[in-house]
């Protein structure tokens, strides 16, 4: 598991992270509006949910879009359902109101638009669990994380994921010359993170196109048919290989057309070359990125999202969502920046490189940590208390009478635990007097004899019990240090007994009356 | 004077409810001569016999450390022969000697012997759990496990058997789970503290950074989330004050898990308060006198406890009769007699008072008296047996031959082979233990007199506070997080799979990161409840076996289930 932040641009690298390995499990994503879980199985994302939006939510709202099933109908159906663990595609299929393979897809386009969403924040926090338990719908076909970046890339534009326009499958690529940086491969090396900047960090599948490439020129399409890859694989990698100047689409080369027969096209997901015209548009808003190596040094193209500029603070307030969220909107227009100045963590300011801004307020990565952290120390010292109560003998029993006006149970209780020991150490005195005619020397012999405990020669406060034998009986009290506490001694006899006291039987006198013998 | 010369005052017979003694022997002469031990007046020939059982004793324990079994043996029958005198026929205090020494002999390696003082100790007082502890420990230290667990078992399965040690058992069970839950409760709001915390305290110190710094607004946060800790028992209030604040928080299932801790945080202590009443009784001399003569045991202080009760119980009928009851068993029958009449002066249809009074005059000869009192007793349903037998019994000494087949007919219609038996056993006069059937109605008087006070509002505080809590979050969820809803995983798609050390070393964590509560709240409970089991008589009260059985039970228990569970967390994916 690790957490990473947004604003350091730490969640690209790490989808990309996760997409190389083949990992399973949750990230949860904790940005300003809500929290986003997504959920990956064999490193595609096979499931993702919102606090604030529900999966359900989006499902009702994607299937009344699709023209499938009408709000009122949909709400009929799965609020019954709420609550009970059960999922609403489930619901609906069971009752016939959608088609399996329609709900199959809306739910794939529910989960594409809960991930679009954290795709356009610019600050949070998210963590990566792998191997997490995390449900999901089993028939739905996962998305690439290259199909997701590559979406959402002609979806946003200029507020996407990716820095600029990728390349086409048509165009033609060559591999650069040597990089001046180290090029390591996740996975096969070690030592990746998320915000490395000494270092080039590429996939698997970004090796074997840059390794094709070396050897020549190629079109993507070409690529795609020679390494037998998936189209989006490619085309991402292509787009990650340019942005990070491994390789560069070869100018003045007439595009390639694409072999249809060469190239599997997932059947709804727009492959073509080309943005639509609204993304196109979107896109020739963005600066033109300068290549890698002329970026503020120490930086590397993962640190791609990154802009803290309190300037910017009114621009954030238009987004946040919620009553709570708005008045912590509100209030943060009066926050001073040099009030957090002491609790930044932030990286080297890298927005401006690209021509972007954050809408993101630094003191609000600190708040999360700080709460965090809070949260933490909170949840440790709360299990701390707990032990303390049940490993300190004078505290234990109030874990059993925690309430203040439980205290006459409480001394009812300790009463009895004292009534209860004393019992079983007296049948035990009397078990040895019956067996020896005389009492113990000490408690410790009726721990040798398996009467009694170890621990039972110390009272419920853990005080020891000093025994003392008398004539007619013994005493006991409760040491803890320095003379016995007055009032505490228990003195318990034997001669009541009329097993252990010969004298118990005085049979009595005979009769005073003269026997007369009569002749 | 008169005796009994079998009595079995305190012996069941057929009837399961009813108890029966035969009386028989001469009759009385007016005057006796006793001596008062302990508040309780005695006969010389009852003294005797208490002599007997001390010389008894001695006989065996001599015999025992000189390793004869045949006069060892001789002494168990006298005991028992003695006690049997007394109208009870169990001898817990010398069976418990035997068995130590049989324990004694064992780890001395004489197992022969070891196995027949056991087997005397049984004779003595059977079925006790003390006897199958040390049966245990004998077949330990003669290395067979499996004999040894199995006694050991049979000892926990008698438990029940005993209202003193039932009742302290049971106590501690009780306590076990109370604490148990207690504990994995608090866990648990400690792991949503952790998981869902950060989001609570981003909102809190949100809220509160409009006013002022961060350093301090972090410090304000802390105070405002521990302030209760400066409560009296503090902690409990901050679990509660956690639980209503993490509450909007959650996924259904942990809002539902939440519920479920608020409601051990107010029910767990209340369940013990219910469950502790009157243990503090059970404990005291009084509940030991009536605990023996329910189970007919003689013990050595039963004149002592028996003195306690009567000091505590001065104005009770069914004592009375209870302490007549006694006398009778003990063969003290004029003793009795005054008792019985004062019991009938204040409860003139107690039947069984009736029937003992009639059969006093019975075999005093006093025919008309006692054909009296039978007529009187064969009116009430808990006594017409005896009586419609006694009443025949009566007419046939009475040589009215005519008479006597319609009483005994009426018996027979009531429990024909009860008759039988009587007849086969040539019994006349028979005596019921009126008094020792009321132990129930004595107890109640003694919980009444000594008991703690009945259930006051201020304690259905308890089945309030839940309801405010749960009433106080959902108020807080809505206030605080409109709309909020994460649904709940759904357990038919849930993937298999997890951080294996972080399933070991922090059990739950995982669950309640993915917002499952139940399962954090279950793999809190389960090692946590595995942890406690050992420590149970820690937290609880100490069962005062005459033998300590060890907790080794516990301790093995425990660790087996603990280990499983890791075991399967480690491995289940």
């Amino acid at each position: 598991m690790f957490e990473g932040s947004l604003e350091h641009g730490e969640l690209l690298p790490t989808l990309r992270w996760i997409s190389a390995l083949r990992e399973g499990g949750l990230l949860s994503v904790q940005g300003e509006p809500d929290l986003v879980s997504v959920t990956f199985d064999g490193g595609a994302i096979v499931a993702a949910d919102a606090m604030n939006r529900p999966a359900e939510e989006m499902l009702g709202e994607v299937l009344a879009r699709r023209g499938l099933l009408d709000p009122a109908k949909f709400a009929a159906a799965v609020e019954p359902f709420m609550g009970t663990g059960r999922l609403a595609s489930e619901v609906l299929a069971e009752r016939g109101l959608v088609k399996r393979e329609d709900l199959l897809d809306a739910v794939r386009e529910q989960t594409y638009s809960q991930v679009l969403r954290l795709l356009r924040w610019d600050s949070g926090n998210f963590n990566w669990t792998p191997k997490v338990e995390s449900p999901f719908e089993v028939g739905m076909r996962p998305i690439s994380v290259a199909e997701l970046l590559l979406r959402a890339g002609e979806d946003l534009g200029v507020e996407g994921p990716l820095r600029r326009r990728p390349a086409g499958l048509d165009e033609v690529f060559q591999a650069a010359d040597e990089p001046d940086r180290e090029v390591l491969t996740i996975g096969r090396d070690a030592g990746w993170e998320p915000g490395a900047t000494q270092t080039l960090w590429i996939t698997p599948v970004e090796e074997q196109l840059l390794t094709l490439l070396r050897q020549h020129p190629s079109s993507g399409a070409r690529l795609v048919a020679e390494a037998g890859l998936d189209p989006l694989e490619v085309r991402y990698g292509l787009h990650e290989l340019c942005c990070a100047s491994l390789v560069s689409p070869m100018e003045g080369t007439v595009p390639v057309p694409v072999d249809e027969d060469l190239v599997e096209r997932p059947s709804e997901l727009d492959l073509s070359p080309t943005f639509d015209d609204q993304a196109e548009s979107a896109w020739s808003s963005v600066p033109a990125l300068e290549p890698l190596h002329d970026e503020p040094e120490g930086i590397s193209h993962a640190d791609s999202v990154v802009r803290i500029d309190s300037e910017h603070l009114e621009d954030g307030v238009d987004s946040f969502e919620g009553p709570l969220v708005a008045a912590e909107a509100r209030s943060a227009e009066s926050w001073s920046a040099e009030s957090w100045s002491g609790f930044s963590f932030e990286s080297p300011d890298t927005a401006e490189a690209f021509g972007r801004t954050s809408r993101r307020p630094r003191r609000t990565v600190t708040l999360q940590r700080t709460a965090t952290w809070l949260a933490r120390g909170l949840g440790s010292a709360l299990s701390v208390v707990i032990l303390v109560l049940l490993v300190v003998p004078g505290e234990r029993s109030s874990l059993s009478f925690p309430f203040p006006w439980q205290q006459e149970a409480r001394t009812s209780f300790q009463r009895a635990q004292v009534a209860a020991l004393y019992d079983k150490i007296d049948r035990s005195v009397r078990t040895y007097y019956l067996l020896y005619g005389r009492y113990p020397e000490e408690l410790g012999i009726l721990v040798d004899l398996e009467l009694l405990r170890e621990r039972e020669l110390f009272d419920p406060h853990n005080r020891w019990l000093q025994y003392a034998a008398l004539d007619d009986g013994y005493t006991l009290r409760p040491v803890e240090s320095g003379p016995p506490g007055a009032g505490l001694e228990v003195r318990a006899e034997l001669r009541s007994d009329f097993f252990l006291n010969p004298a118990f039987v005085e049979l009595p006198a005979q009769s005073s009356n003269p026997v007369v013998l009569l002749d | 004077m008169w005796r009994s010369s079998s009595a079995e005052l305190f012996r069941r017979c057929g009837l399961g409810a009813l108890l029966f003694a035969a009386i028989g022997g001469a009759p009385a002469s007016a005057e006796v001569a006793t001596v008062e031990v302990e508040g309780t007046r005695l006969t010389a020939p009852v003294l005797e016999t208490l002599l007997r059982l001390q010389d008894q004793w001695l006989v065996w324990n001599s015999a025992f450390l000189q390793g004869d079994r045949v006069l060892a043996w001789a002494g168990v029958r006298d005991l028992r022969s003695t006690a049997d005198e007394m109208g009870l026929h169990r001898l817990p205090e010398p069976a418990l000697g035997m068995s130590v020494r049989a324990i004694e002999s064992a780890r001395g390696g004489d197992f022969e012997r070891a196995r027949w003082a056991l087997e005397m100790a049984g004779e003595l007082d059977p079925g006790a759990p003390e006897w199958s502890f040390a049966a245990s420990r004998v077949a330990w230290l003669d290395r067979s496990p499996i004999e040894a667990v199995g006694h050991l078992a049979r000892g926990y399965g008698t438990v029940f058997r005993r209202s003193l040690t039932s009742r302290l058992w049971w106590s501690d069970v009780v306590l076990w789970v109370a604490v148990s839950l207690l504990v994995s409760a608090g866990l648990f709001v400690a792991l949503q503290m952790v998981t869902k915390g950060p989001t609570l305290l981003r909102d809190l110190l949100a809220s509160l950074g409009g006013m002022l710094p961060l350093p301090i607004a972090a410090l304000a946060a802390a105070v405002a989330m521990l302030w209760p800790l400066l409560l009296p028992e503090g902690w409990i209030w901050l679990l509660l004050q956690w639980s209503v604040l993490l509450w909007g928080y959650g996924s259904a299932s942990e809002r539902w898990a939440t519920v479920v801790a608020i409601a051990i945080f107010c029910g767990a202590p209340f369940a013990v308060v219910l469950q502790q009443r009157g243990t503090e009784i059970a404990l005291r001399p009084e509940s030991r006198l009536l605990d023996h003569l329910e189970q007919g045991a003689l013990h050595g202080r039963l004149f002592h406890d028996l003195a306690r009760l009567r000091e505590t119980l001065p104005d009770t009928p069914a004592l009375d009769q209870l302490v007549a009851d006694i006398h009778v068993s003990l063969g003290q029958d004029d003793l009795a007699r005054p008792i019985y009449r004062q019991v009938v002066d204040r409860e003139p249809n107690n039947g069984a008072a009736l029937n003992n009074l009639g059969a006093f005059h019975f075999f005093r000869q006093e025919y008309i008296e006692a054909l009296r009192y039978f007529r009187g007793a064969a009116d009430r349903p808990d006594s017409a047996l005896a009586a419609q037998y006694n009443l025949a019994q009566t007419y046939r000494r009475l040589m009215e031959f005519e008479r006597d087949q319609p009483h005994i007919d009426a018996a027979r219609g009531l429990d024909g082979a009860q008759v039988d038996r009587w007849e086969q056993d040539g019994r006349d006069g028979i005596v019921l233990a009126g008094g020792v059937e009321r132990i129930g109605e004595i107890r109640q008087e003694l919980r009444a007199a000594i008991g703690p006070p009945p259930l006051g509002r201020r304690d259905l505080v308890w089945l309030g506070l839940p309801l405010g809590v749960l009433a106080v979050g959902s108020i807080v969820r809505r206030v605080a997080r409109p709309g909020l809803a994460v649904p709940t995983p759904h357990a038919s798609t849930v993937r298999a799979g997890s951080d294996r050390l972080l399933r070991l070393l922090v059990p739950g964590l995982l669950s309640s990161q993915a917002g499952d509560g139940g399962r954090a709240f279950g793999a809190v409970l389960v090692p946590v409840a595995a942890l406690l089991l050992p420590f149970s008589e820690v937290f609880g009260l100490a069962v005062p076996w005459g033998l300590d059985p060890g907790s080794w039970l516990a301790w093995a228990v425990g660790l087996l289930v603990l280990g499983g569970y890791l075991t399967l967390r480690w491995v289940w994916r």
